[in-house]
């Protein structure tokens, strides 16, 4: 049985247009109209993942992922926009939102990121330094003291992140490793002020680079954008 | 407060310039009058010591020829020097004395030759008055003394030759220097009233001067302000209406954004079911990848519009530029053009908005696929260097590339060549250029079209 998502948007062709293509990917969906349907089928029933729409009159989607939140622990949220950055949109990934899917969208694109978010949930981080600044952030983390730990973790099978710190780890040889242990992994890498050079050829991957100190702000949505990125 | 607003020292400089100037002027002037009247005097001696010399004061006894000999000779030793010197030195004060000097023994041999003919004497008086024209006093004292000492010296030794008669009164010179003193008087005044006069006319006229140079300084001010003023509105009320449209359209975009979304999810499942069905219908498959790839344009046509709309500040982090061009060029439909990044692996990382900035490079790789469309050697090349703190970025193709006319608008907003475009994309990638600091310019020099994108190192930019 494929995972259950909660598809929610007051607009009756996208909504059921993206339920279609879901269910087609391999997903058991249940569509809700409104922020108050989503609440009242959640109550119902447990989720895997949640995706929903900003925009909605009555309860915005920012509104139901407050109350999803309570009501369901740990389900994974996803919002979607036709609008780019807002300020409620970086709030809510601030308060745990997991990614934000920008309209229009691929629906096969929107299919891998949902199994992503049900299935690699997790944020990994390697090495210490990082470790402090992430704890105060609602996200369900993992530390890894070193390679090998990151390794066995990204096996593990549900790390979707992993934030790297220059300062602790080879970070060009240790993405190499793990990507290879998983090519849809996220990576953002901590670097210190002039700290660049030791990227490497591994700086050509793409990995989200911030440097510290790193403002929660950014990593909440560097975290976002390394999800997406599948 | 002076005219010349504030500047004394300045007036006071130019009008003391000005004024060397015209006395300068005046005694070049003077010079020449003088130069002129030494050669005059000398041909009227000679002509005066042949006409009148033999029935002059020695009756007639043969004296013409001693006469003439003192003309010529007399008068060339007094006229030679005044004249070389006037003609050399018209401005120098020798020059001027000794004019003087040679003027007043002149009226003495003119006296002599006329035989002491009072009316000669006059000769006297219109000498010191040429000699006022140099408007300056002081010449009149030796000029006024070679007369008095000539007059004396010939009264006691030789009074026929100054007097015409053998006898005079001992009171003669008296007479005469009575009246050359008053003459003097009066000249001096003369000269002293016009050097004033002088000195008035040049300081007025270095104040105007100096004004009109701070007034045409003032309007050439007020012009460059006006003109800013006109550039600046014209750029305000177009800036007003590509906002005004601007806003509109993004609402619009944003509108349009869920039924283009469900429009392409009811597209991909379609396509899905009929690969499922193995559906043998070529066209419905055909026309269903036509349907992806315009919903792929008309999707970034209202990205292009909203950020157009929407001046967003940087938000600056660091950024590989090699990952940032692959990201860019993933997004580009290709069709057939090979697409490189030229880029040295050490390139160190720079700071930049990355969102922006893939912006910017996937409206330059997309500009440069469109212009290599349909060749067979269609090629595109993004490369990137640094070099003394600056960031060089350039997106080149070998299509045709781009003609004077369009080079000198391709960065405005709304202009496009493309048949199918918003003319906003380079005005995008020109604006998100600006708000890291740098700037974009467009090099068709070497055949095709090479972008290049420059910033400094602190990619902070302006704010806006």
């Amino acid at each position: 049985m494929g995972h259950r998502v909660l598809v929610v948007d007051d607009e009756d062709g996208l909504r059921t247009t993206l339920a279609a293509n879901l269910e087609l990917d391999g997903f058991e969906v249940v569509e809700a109209d409104s922020g108050a349907a989503a609440l009242a089928r959640a109550s119902e029933q447990e989720f895997d993942v949640v995706i929903s729409d900003v925009r909605m009159p009555g309860m915005s989607g920012v509104d139901l992922f407050r109350r999803l939140r309570e009501l369901r622990p740990g389900v994974p949220v996803l919002l979607m926009t036709a609008f780019t950055v807002e300020h409620v949109i970086r709030q809510a990934l601030r308060e745990g939102v997991h990614m934000v899917v920008p309209k229009p969208f691929d629906p096969e694109r929107v299919g891998r990121q949902l199994r992503r978010a049900v299935d690699r949930p997790l944020v990994c981080v390697i090495g210490k330094g990082a470790v402090a600044m992430i704890g105060a952030l609602s996200l369900p983390v993992r530390v890894a003291a070193d390679e090998a730990e990151a390794s066995a973790l990204v096996e593990g099978g549900q790390v979707g992140v992993c934030i790297i710190d220059l300062a602790t780890a080879d970070a060009p040889r240790l993405i190499g490793r793990l990507r290879a242990l998983d090519p849809g992994l996220g990576f953002i890498v901590l670097s210190g002020h002039g700290a660049d050079h030791l990227l490497g050829p591994a700086a050509q991957h793409a990995p989200e680079i911030l440097r510290k100190p790193v403002p929660p702000q950014d990593l909440v949505e560097a975290i976002a954008r390394a999800r997406g990125r599948v | 407060m002076t005219a010349a607003g504030g500047m004394p020292g300045a007036v006071d400089r130019r009008a003391a310039e000005l004024f060397d100037e015209r006395r300068n002027a005046n005694y070049r002037r003077t010079s020449r009058i003088f130069a002129l009247l030494m050669a005059g005097q000398w041909v009227f001696a000679i002509a005066v010591a042949i006409l009148f010399s033999p029935y002059g004061w020695e009756g007639k006894q043969k004296a013409v020829h001693a006469h003439v000999w003192i003309a010529i000779f007399l008068g060339g030793t007094l006229s030679s020097l005044p004249i070389y010197l006037t003609l050399t030195q018209p401005t120098s004060a020798l020059t001027r004395n000794v004019v003087a000097v040679a003027q007043m023994l002149w009226s003495a041999v003119l006296i002599h030759l006329s035989g002491g003919r009072i009316e000669t004497h006059f000769h006297v008086f219109g000498s010191l008055a040429f000699l006022a024209f140099y408007r300056d006093w002081k010449l009149l004292l030796p000029a006024t003394v070679v007369v008095a000492a000539d007059h004396l010296a010939r009264q006691m030794f030789w009074p026929e030759s100054v007097y015409g008669i053998v006898n005079p009164e001992w009171w003669r010179f008296i007479e005469h220097a009575f009246w050359v003193v008053f003459e003097d008087t009066v000249l001096i005044a003369a000269c002293l009233l016009a050097v004033d006069e002088m000195r008035t006319t040049t300081r007025a006229q270095a104040e105007v001067e100096l004004l009109s140079d701070s007034e045409r300084a003032k309007s050439r001010a007020l012009n460059h302000a006006l003109d800013e003023l006109r550039t600046s509105q014209e750029q305000l009320v177009r800036a007003e209406k590509l906002a005004a449209v601007g806003q509109l359209a993004a609402s619009v975009g944003h509108e349009l954004r869920n039924p283009l979304a469900a429009v392409r999810n009811a597209s991909t499942y379609i396509g899905k079911r009929l690969r499922e069905s193995n559906n043998g219908e070529p066209r419905v498959r055909q026309f269903l990848d036509i349907m992806d790839r315009e919903l792929d344009g008309c999707a970034k046509i209202i990205t292009d519009l909203l950020d157009f709309a929407r001046e967003r500040p940087i938000q600056a982090r660091p950024c590989p530029l090699a990952s940032l061009a692959a990201e860019a060029i993933a997004l580009v439909p290709a069709s057939r053009t090979a697409i490189e990044i030229d880029m040295p692996s050490d390139l160190p990382v720079p700071s930049l908005d990355r969102d922006q900035f893939r912006q910017v490079l996937i409206n330059l790789v997309q500009n440069a696929v469109e212009a290599v469309d349909g060749r067979e050697d269609g090629r595109v090349v993004v490369r990137a260097s640094r070099l003394d703190g600056h960031w060089q970025l350039t997106v080149s193709d070998n299509g045709p590339g781009v003609d004077a006319e369009a080079a000198r608008h391709v960065f405005e907003p709304l202009y496009t060549t493309k048949a199918k475009g918003t003319g906003l994309g380079l005005a995008i990638v020109s604006a998100a250029v600006r708000r890291h600091g740098g700037a974009i310019r467009l090099d068709s020099s070497s055949g095709g079209a090479t972008f290049v994108v420059e910033w400094p190192d602190a990619a902070a930019g302006s704010p806006m």
